[in-house]
């Protein structure tokens, strides 16, 4: 059959641009037309063969697969063979072989299912054989079962048994060829020995070869016009946190995680700055994330960056794709059960915030209820106080800072138990495997802990040599009592300990909380703050989370070229939030319990289920044909993405009837009930055409419609294509020796994003008993624009990569471009039109440009030893390309070409000099604001290393971002409460001990003159004099005010020392002699350095809300197999 | 058989998009739990609420305006309107004028439509007029057309032609009420227009005694309006027809600065953050006005010290430009006077209203002294003013020590007491002593800036200029409006630049007088 008989290449070439995306959307249709004239060829051992003028090596491949054998042959001598031509339909093997041969300097011969070639007319002598025997075995030291043994200069040939061994007659001083597919053929000496161990390294760049792209589909990645980044599981398998994406932290270059010191917080992942899909084994579930997955069934993770990677996965994927895949199966063939555990304990803190200790809780060097501006401490005084152990005030306590690391003692050791067993069956028909996942996290705070337990069941049949079944399924369940304690405005425990109390108490004197059970604290305060212990224990925010997933793929080999597939995926959670305190004197009283009502001091008790399910079913016809030097690979398919989110929430209203009555039954008033309902639908059609050339050019179409629900009627339906090419160089041109492979790519697409669910909605805001028994209502403050289409983004990317030094050295780089336009952005309008914001397609439009760099290889590679090294560099930033006249705010930093994370604020006024100018002694702060620098880093990096020694072997992982400002609340806010040790020094003394109200602060003040400003608040005119400032003020009140003068916002630029472990693993022979398959052990660390500028705080989550202290993490892994 | 199934197995996905026809899913992306259905009377609700409450549901919120205006301290931090810093403003006022269309719209009877008609006008002009009084020009006959003209960039008008517009809308009003309906969803006054009708005139007075710079102007035609509608049109009668929300004990329902029971969420009133100042309390000192006992709680320095809680002496002001670290240091010290219990223990202590009787009687009287009106004489509307005032306070306090100090207004006292304070003296002075009283009886009430609004207008009651201490740049005077919102400088620039220009020079600057005070 011709080529071109059902992708007509014509048709293609012809077409104008504006006519290529009507070929897209014809591409399914052409497949569908093809089918019904395409006669099925039938599988068989007979060959059927039809090439003109190919090479022996294109002639064996074909063979190899339409039949089982497998051909085996030194390179250097097929490189005389002459090409062929042939023409046979279901022929015998022996038949085709002897029509290739024919006038070959070559024969060959047969050997079970293996063929050999070999030199003609070379004679089989030396009849004197040793027998050889020899076990080969794996890296970790496992048989491998089914690899090939050849003697090379005899060609005679065996395959290892099921233990992996294998004997052979060879001479002295032969050479004895050991290969297996995916592992790095070796080749050995016979010298006196008799019998050999022979290890095989897996074929790295083999692994890094094939990857996983849309769909589940495997690929060969120099045919991929995009960018992809692998991560094996087992990288991620040693060190074990509570999320596996601290662990992808550096990892793939583009990829930037950002990991919360906060208990029971997920790591936020961001691709090329924007979130990405996550998909689990083909099926992109609506509700899972990385959490529901245990590390240990990761088989592997494969990033897709670029457009045309994740179009076929439509809107969804527009920021990219994390494909998970899982495990399915033993490893090898037979029955297996694996242990890993991972324990860690946390050892110190990479940043912990510091605070003064000379000066107690009060104002203006008085004790009192609020501030930590009180009296000096540590000289003799005393003052009226509480009393921890009488639980009463008392005169003459002493003021000594007993309470310097009240934070620090505070906490206790967090620890990370994470265990994991699998157990796994792989037989001729098919595998299964069953994971069970347990973490335990303790936090760093009392009352912390949360489980985390995963059941996982996967497998696959082979029903028949055409028909496949694979099924995964998932459970996972988490719960804590306790994950309150974080950040300023829910007065988590920073803002008791390091905020807003000073050090004239020991907190550990407080652990007896109860003064009065359920009535008065054990506590100094009256106000605002409370006793960090009865949060820890009665303020309590529990969560309780059921996630189940599962998925059934079908595949059908409906002959040689076509192969149908049927995925159902579905999802469902079931997760309940409780936040309940009794009624009794608590004090810090805000915080976002569900309806914003925070904590009550009448007692409060809230409940909100959230439950909903997605479902993600696709049908996909694929067609894959080699033809000449062409290779075909084609698809269609349709999905039909659908979800619903359901909430009930409860919250008492004006406090609990009895003390400790959690339940809406509780109330006082009748509850506060909302509910919420969310869903949306998407259908979807798709094609894929790719086609290659003699392996070395590749071309790849994509086209997809989608149906969403969200968008209006007339916008509902809308396509998006997409284009990328892959050339490899190294195929094409002769390159330099060192290069082993040169590829370049390049492609183009489009993606269009619907509205958010309910966005045309215009509805009233309601108000159930706004006032007695009147309800209000508001009409809706946004105005909806006309005919609002998708949101579009058009994004090119080209890029590079190669294998270097017999692929020693691998490097890829990747420049992408992705333009924003036609954005539907609920913009800002002025208030005077009645409305706040109006939804429309903006004319405002920007860029999002990057570059990323991967360079890996083995540093050092010799018998015992091995360095490998990786290196990831990428950075990305936004830049405004258009401005709409009318939606586009008037600044300076809203302009073409300016980026879009531009940091603004209000600033202190300076003179032309640079002095700070002061009003009445006071620095004055501009009513204007303007651009300081960028929020964004400029870079992100990661250094991963693992270094491997006999047994022996150790990872340092190495990662930052470097750049980019960041509002420091905790340090800044200190200098207000007067903890900051930067406050402790002689002018504080002087006001506090000698009463001086004298604090003349550095700068200038105005004597005469005026100065006008425009609306961008540059100067117009300016006749202002300056004389240095000689106002004095109260030093207390200058630091309120001034804090820590600019220092309030901070580079937030960081370098850590994320992951080590030295990991030593038992030669398998010892393992075998203790019953087991293998076993390893890891000293682990997590978290472990970390070098900043920034204050007191880990700037790695990237905001700055009194972050809870970084832990570092130590610990060791345990390995077995049996 | 093999391409039949392939035929069909294509077709699934069509099939399910077949299935899923438009309509299923208008269905699917309608919101079940937000209604495009309401009342006129929800929408008056969400409204009358917003310009009585919004502005003062919170303790801090509540009290920002009394530090502008002098009557307090706060001493959880340097407050900047203590020390006369102001900054920007925002135009949210206008935006709640969106729902006054489908207000009206939603009326069911030709009566209801009148009422909410009212309704709608008297709302824009007190919303506008708030907005006006902060920064001069302000978008008028464009504003609020965001959907219906879709004008997003409203022009603005000058600050004459938006008190034309203010009082045109309030005439209006006063016609639609008087021949409307009593109407659903009023918390104030329970949809009795001619209650309404009778806040709507009086507030007219409020707007014109705002204009008493401008008589002279043939298009407002200040004094004939004033004159026409004391003449002809019913005004408010006594405290019963302020303009004023009652507060109870449901929660959310709280009285801003009230803490209850004691030791529950209001930590603002608990830190005892407030002082009263010399302000408020020398008039009071200076005329024996025992509403002080009713405002204030002894020093209980004082009263450790032997003074009396029946004795002023024990209730010692505090000069609201002092430096913040002298206040602070008296502040806990505990040398001050802070404001009443009954404020902090009672669910209700008072309604507070945006617009009081006693604010029209001292309005009356001020028009009285500059002659805009004849016939009774301005101290007959003072002493109502007072005694209106004095009365509210003693109907609202319980008779507790603790709330009145032992120091009991009785109806004799008040009666007798306006005479003690009679007006006297030149019209300047007389002008002077009214209002004084209107600050005194504003304390904790009145429309959001009131006090620091007639400071402005009148320079009464003299606030002290400490120009070591003042943070409005230049130190030596204080300012005079708020610049304008940032929201309009970033998505209306021409239109603003075009009015700053005309007004200001091009300078939006705290320190320039606009047109109403000129």
């Amino acid at each position: 059959m011709n080529f071109s008989t059902f992708f007509t290449p014509g048709l293609l070439i012809r077409c104008k641009s504006t006519q290529l995306i009507l070929v897209m959307k014809l591409t399914a249709l052409f497949l569908f037309a093809c089918l019904c004239q395409v006669s099925a060829s039938v599988y068989s051992q007979s060959i059927t063969l039809k090439q003109k003028n190919v090479s022996m090596e294109v002639i064996f491949k074909s063979i190899e697969k339409q039949t089982e054998y497998v051909f085996l042959y030194d390179n250097l001598e097929l490189q005389n063979a002459h090409n062929v031509s042939i023409d046979v339909k279901n022929a015998p093997l022996e038949q085709v072989l002897n029509l290739c041969f024919k006038n070959q300097l070559l024969s060959y011969k047969i050997f079970d299912k293996t063929i050999v070639l070999r030199k003609k007319n070379e004679l089989i002598s030396n009849p004197f054989f040793e027998t050889i025997s020899g076990k080969v075995l794996d890296e970790n030291g496992l048989p491998i079962v089914g690899a090939s043994i050849m003697v090379k200069e005899t060609k005679a040939v065996t395959r290892t048994d099921a233990n992996g061994y294998f004997s052979i007659n060879a001479n002295i001083g032969t050479t004895l060829i050991v290969s297996f597919i995916g592992y790095t053929t070796r080749e050995i000496v016979i010298d006196s020995k008799r019998d050999y161990s022979i290890s095989l390294q897996a074929a790295t760049t083999e692994l890094t070869d094939v990857v996983v792209t849309a769909l589940g589909i495997k690929r060969s990645e120099k045919s991929l016009g995009y960018a992809v980044q692998k991560v094996a599981g087992k990288e991620l398998q040693t060190v074990k946190g509570v999320d596996v994406a601290t662990s992808l932290t550096g990892r793939v270059s583009g990829l930037v995680i950002k990991n919360s010191t906060e208990f029971n917080a997920r790591p936020t992942i961001e691709l090329r700055g924007e979130s990405a899909l996550l998909v689990i084994d083909g099926v992109p579930y609506g509700n899972m994330s990385l959490r529901d997955v245990p590390t240990d069934d990761i088989e592997s993770v494969d990033i897709l960056k670029g457009p045309t990677a994740s179009a076929l996965y439509g809107s969804r994927a527009a920021g990219g794709v994390m494909l998970i895949t899982t495990k399915k199966g033993a490893s090898g063939k037979g029955f297996s059960i694996d242990v890993n555990s991972n324990t860690m304990a946390s050892l110190g803190f990479l940043a912990i915030p510091e605070v003064q200790s000379s000066y107690g809780r009060g104002q203006n060097g008085v004790i009192d209820n609020d501030y930590v501006w009180g009296p000096k401490l540590d000289i003799g005084k005393t003052a009226r106080d509480w009393n921890p152990v009488t639980k009463q005030f008392e005169d003459n306590m002493p003021l000594v800072s007993k309470g310097k690391d009240n934070l620090k003692n505070f906490t206790s050791t967090g620890i990370i138990l994470n265990n994991n067993i699998s157990i796994a069956q792989t037989g001729e028909k098919g595998s299964f495997r069953i994971g069970l996942n347990d973490i335990y996290n303790k936090g760093q705070f009392p009352n912390q802990n949360l489980n985390m337990v995963n059941l996982t069941m996967a497998g696959e049949m082979k029903l028949s040599d055409k028909f496949k079944l694979e099924g995964h399924m998932g459970v996972s369940r988490r719960w804590a009592d306790q994950i309150w304690g974080g950040g300023y405005n829910n007065q988590g425990y920073l803002y008791q300990l390091i905020m807003w109390t000073g050090t004239e108490y020991d907190i550990r004197d407080y652990k007896d909380y109860w003064k009065v059970p359920y009535k008065t604290q054990n506590w100094m305060y009256t106000n605002w703050y409370d006793n960090p212990y009865l949060i820890a224990n009665e303020k309590l925010n529990g969560i309780q989370t059921n996630t189940v997933n599962a998925n059934v793929t079908a595949n059908y080999q409906i002959n040689q070229d076509f192969n149908l597939l049927v995925r159902l995926g579905y999802d469902n959670y079931n997760n309940k939030t409780t936040f309940r305190n009794p009624t009794a004197n608590i004090y810090s009283t805000r915080g976002g319990a569900v309806n914003g009502s925070g904590w009550n001091a009448k007692g409060m008790y809230s409940i909100e289920d959230t439950k909903g399910f997605s479902t993600n079913d696709d049908v996909i016809l694929s067609y894959k044909k080699k033809l000449n030097k062409f290779t075909i690979d084609a698809l269609a398919g349709g999905t039909v993405y659908y979800f619903i989110d359901e909430s009930l929430s409860g919250t008492t209203k004006n406090g609990l009837i009895s003390p400790t009555f959690y339940s809406l039954a509780g109330s006082v008033e009748p509850p506060t009930v909302s509910q919420g309902y969310s869903t949306r639908q998407i259908n979807s059609l798709y094609s894929r055409a790719s086609i290659g050339y003699n392996d070395a050019i590749f071309l790849d179409f994509t086209g997809r419609n989608d149906w969403n629900s969200a968008q209006p009627k007339a916008s509902r339906s809308y396509f998006y294509p997409s284009i990328g090419s892959s050339i490899v160089v190294s195929e094409l041109v002769k390159l330099p020796k060192v290069i082993d492979m040169f590829k370049v790519r390049g492609s183009w697409a489009v993606f269009k994003t619907a509205l958010g669910v309910y966005a045309t909605n215009r509805t009233f805001g309601t108000t159930t008993a706004a006032w007695n028994t009147l309800n209000s209502a508001s009409y809706p403050s946004s105005l909806l624009g006309n005919s609002l289409l998708p949101s579009a983004q058009r994004t090119y990317e080209i890029g590079a990569a190669g294998y270097l030094f017999k692929k020693r050295l691998h490097f890829d780089v990747a420049y992408f471009n992705k333009y924003y336009y036609n954005r539907q952005v609920s913009t800002s309008i002025p208030a005077s039109s009645g409305f706040s914001t109006t939804l429309v397609n903006t004319k405002e439009t920007y860029e999002r440009r990057g570059l990323e760099i991967t360079v890996d290889g083995s540093v050092i590679r010799n018998k015992d030893f091995e360095w490998y090294s990786t290196i990831n560099w990428s950075n990305q930033h936004r830049y405004y390309v258009n401005l709409d006249p009318i939606y586009s705010p008037d600044n300076l930093w809203v302009k073409k070409g300016e980026r879009l994370d531009t940091y603004t604020d209000n600033y202190w006024v300076k003179d032309p000099q640079g002095n700070v100018i002061h009003e009445s002694g006071y620095p004055v702060w501009s009513d204007y604001v303007k651009k300081l620098g960028y929020g964004e880093p400029d870079f992100s990096f990661g250094f991963i290393n693992n270094f491997t020694y006999k047994k022996w072997s150790l990872g340092i992982n190495i990662d930052g971002r470097i750049g980019g400002l960041m509002y420091n609340y905790v340090y800044d806010k200190m200098f207000d409460s007067g903890t900051a040790p930067e406050t402790d020094n002689e002018y504080r003394y002087n006001q506090v001990v000698l009463g001086q109200n004298n604090y003349v602060g550095q700068g200038v003040k105005v004597v005469s003159g005026s100065v006008t400003y425009d609306k961008y608040g540059q100067i117009t005119s300016d006749t202002r004099k300056y004389a240095v400032n000689d106002v004095p003020i109260g030093y207390q009140d200058y630091a309120q005010w001034y804090r820590g003068g600019d220092a309030r916002v901070q580079n937030e630029s960081f370098i850590k020392l994320r992951e080590v472990s030295l990991g030593y693993s038992l030669p398998s022979k010892t393992a075998t002699k203790l019953g087991l398959k293998s076993a390893s052990f890891s000293l682990t660390g997590q978290n472990l350095f970390m070098w900043t500028n920034f204050k007191y705080s880990d700037p790695d989550v990237d905001t700055e809300n009194l972050n809870s202290p970084s832990m570092r993490m130590v610990g060791f892994n345990l390995k077995v197999g049996f | 058989m093999k391409s039949k199934f392939l035929k069909y197995s294509l077709l699934l996905p069509a099939l399910a998009l077949l299935s899923n026809g438009c309509s299923k899913f208008d269905d699917i992306n309608t919101n079940p739990n937000a209604t495009t259905q309401v009342n006129s009377a929800m929408l008056a609700t969400g409204m009358i609420l917003n310009i009585t409450r919004g502005d003062i549901s919170s303790t801090k919120s509540f009290m920002q305006p009394f530090l502008l205006g002098k009557y307090l301290t706060w001493g959880e931090g340097q407050e900047n309107f203590q020390y006369n810093k102001i900054s920007r403003t925002d135009f949210n006022r206008i935006t709640l004028l969106r729902n006054i269309t489908p207000m009206e719209n939603y009326a069911t009877s030709d009566g209801l439509k009148k009422s909410y008609q009212a309704l709608g006008h008297f709302i824009r002009a007190w919303q506008f007029f708030m907005t006006t009084m902060q920064v001069g020009d302000i978008p008028y006959a464009d504003a609020v057309k965001g959907e219906s003209d879709a004008i997003l960039q409203p022009k603005y008008d000058s600050q004459k032609t938006v008190f034309l517009g203010i009082l045109s809308e309030l005439d209006q009003a006063n016609t639609l009420f008087a021949s409307g309906a009593t109407f659903e969803g009023d918390p104030i006054f329970a949809g009795n227009t001619d209650k309404w009708r009778r806040l709507t005139n009086s507030f007219e007075l409020h707007v014109l005694i705002n204009l008493y710079k401008k008589t002279g102007d043939a298009d407002l035609k200040v004094i004939e309006r004033f004159k026409d509608i004391v003449a002809s049109r019913p005004l408010m009668r006594d405290y019963n027809d302020n303009f004023a929300l009652a507060y109870n004990a449901t929660a959310g329902q709280n009285y801003p600065w009230s803490d209850v029971p004691a030791g529950s969420g209001n930590s603002f009133v608990k830190s005892n953050y407030t002082m009263l100042t010399n302000v408020l309390l020398d008039p009071l000192k200076a005329s024996n006005d025992k509403r002080l006992f009713y405002y204030a709680k002894p020093s209980p320095v004082k009263i450790a010290a032997g003074v009396s809680q029946t004795d002023m002496a024990a209730y010692p002001g505090v000069e609201p430009s002092d430096s913040f670290s002298s206040l602070q240091t008296r502040r806990v010290n505990k040398d001050y006077a802070d404001i009443n219990a009954r404020y902090v223990n009672l669910v209700n202590a008072e309604p507070v209203g945006v617009f009081n009787y006693w604010d029209l009687q001292f309005i009356l009287a001020e028009a009285a002294i500059r002659g805009w009106i004849t016939g009774t004489p301005a101290q007959t509307y003072y002493a109502n003013g007072i005694i209106n005032s004095m009365k509210f306070i003693a109907q609202y306090t319980p008779d507790l020590a603790d709330y009145n100090h032992n120091m009991k207004m009785d109806a004799a006292y008040i009666d007798a007491f306006p005479a003690t304070v009679a007006l006297t003296g030149s019209t300047e002075q007389q002008i002077a002593q009214v209002i004084t009283q209107k600050y005194v009886a504003s304390f904790l009430q009145g429309n959001k800036y009131q006090g620091w609004f007639e400071n402005r207008r009148t320079g009464y009651p003299v606030f002290k200029l400490n120009s070591t201490t003042n943070l409005n740049s230049p130190s030596t005077n204080f300012p005079l409006r708020w610049l304008y919102p940032s929201n309009e400088l970033s998505y209306n620039s021409a239109n603003l630049s075009a009015a700053v220009a005309s007004q200001y020079g091009g300078s939006d600057d705290v320190n320039q007088a606009m047109w109403l005070l000129k």
